[in-house]
């Protein structure tokens, strides 16, 4: 006698299709129009970033707040110029140059910073 | 066996005391109920919130006021350096919508002046200042640098008008350690903890001003901290509207104040050069 192996099958009748159908309607809804926002905040003067996602309804998915500041600074800028520089006016315009690069000084968050730029 | 009345047994301190005592003690009583005060709770002695409250509304009703801060920051909090910080800052403030302030921090001075109409930050080390427009109260533009511009006048929360309302939505647990000594001046120990920053804050006893704060920040490998002293609390200083008007000296340069926006354009366009 051959041993009998049932199957289980999972059927999904008509409404709960429909109803599957709808659950991932909404989360891939949720996922589209879900929005991520990044507000900059101080605490006792040290940035802090809080991303935010919001659903599609505004509600709040999910919020992080971390310590930003200590970072390093975009893509050319420095805080410190390298030894050796040499203050400029070009322009009328304070620059300052060493080993042949050109940097323009800036405050940003307070504090002066050094963009490299081309003269 | 002699038998004793019930008036003779009874003890000589449970009789009923002088008619002037016992009216003193009735009358009390009754005014008391009168005031209301027999129905008030007793005041929590040493709340943490209400200590709070108190040093905020010391300094809230100063209108002209300054004071000393050494604030020490860990290499992770100083932007774009990797060095630990360690400045003096001086800060003077008119109500509503003035105020100054100097940190010298050994190689770089800079300076912080708010006229009422225009924000000024000057590195005295550099001989560079950067001049904006903005208009309001302190709170208002303390507010409005920090979103525009990513920063914020050091300890601002201590010169704004309401300091409660500026520290409070952030603490999640409010804890009073005791009273303890620093530098010669007696506090009231608290400690704040936060999502961003675990705070403890020494309050002084007898003037309810801050007088230490130390910030562990979370989210950050070794917990940088920011250390801050104050001291020399004038509360009536005397300081001239001069004193809030920036004039640059002669051999300083002026250049751009970068917004936060700005500053996210160059990163976005190498971002989308990535892709």
């Amino acid at each position: 006698m051959k041993p009998t192996i049932s199957r289980c099958r999972w059927t999904i009748s008509a409404p709960e299709r429909n109803k599957a159908h709808l659950v991932r309607a909404a989360v891939l809804g949720a996922v589209l129009l879900s929005s991520v926002s990044v507000v900059l905040a101080q605490v006792y003067g040290v940035a802090r970033k809080t991303t935010v996602v919001s659903g599609p309804n505004g509600t709040v998915a999910a919020s992080k707040t971390t310590v930003v500041s200590g970072g390093s600074l975009p893509h050319g800028y420095i805080a410190v110029l390298p030894g050796g520089y040499r203050a400029v006016t070009v322009s009328g315009a304070r620059y300052y140059t060493v080993g042949g690069v050109y940097y323009r000084p800036q405050i940003y968050q307070g504090r002066t910073v050094y963009v490299a730029v081309r003269l | 066996m002699q038998k004793h009345s019930r008036a003779e047994q009874q003890p000589v301190h449970h009789r009923w005391p002088s008619p002037t005592l016992f009216s003193f003690v009735v009358s009390s009583l009754l005014l008391g109920l009168a005031c209301g005060c027999g129905t008030e709770k007793p005041a929590v002695v040493n709340d943490p919130d209400q200590l709070l409250r108190q040093m905020s509304e010391k300094l809230a009703q100063a209108k002209r006021f300054s004071f000393k801060v050494n604030r020490k920051l860990d290499a992770a909090l100083v932007e774009g350096r990797n060095i630990p910080e360690n400045a003096q800052i001086d800060i003077s403030v008119s109500r509503p919508s003035k105020f100054r302030a100097k940190s010298d921090s050994g190689d770089n001075i800079r300076q912080f002046v708010f006229d009422g109409q225009n924000l000024s930050v000057y590195d005295e080390t550099m001989k560079l200042y950067a001049t904006v427009p903005v208009y309001g109260t302190i709170d208002e533009v303390v507010a409005k640098i920090d979103e525009k511009y990513g920063f914020t006048p050091p300890l601002a929360e201590f010169i704004l008008s309401d300091p409660y309302g500026a520290l409070s939505p952030r603490i999640k647990s409010r804890v009073y350690k005791g009273k303890e000594t620093v530098g010669v001046v007696e506090c009231h120990h608290l400690s704040l903890g936060g999502d961003v920053a675990d705070s403890e804050l020494w309050i002084g006893v007898a003037d309810l001003l801050p007088r230490k704060l130390v910030a562990t920040f979370k989210g950050r490998e070794g917990g940088p901290q920011l250390q801050a002293g104050f001291s020399d609390w004038n509360l009536a200083a005397t300081l001239d509207d001069k004193f809030f008007t920036f004039v640059p000296p002669q051999d300083a340069a002026r250049v751009e104040m970068v917004t936060e926006a700005q500053m996210k354009e160059p990163q976005a366009k190498v971002a989308a050069r990535q892709k």
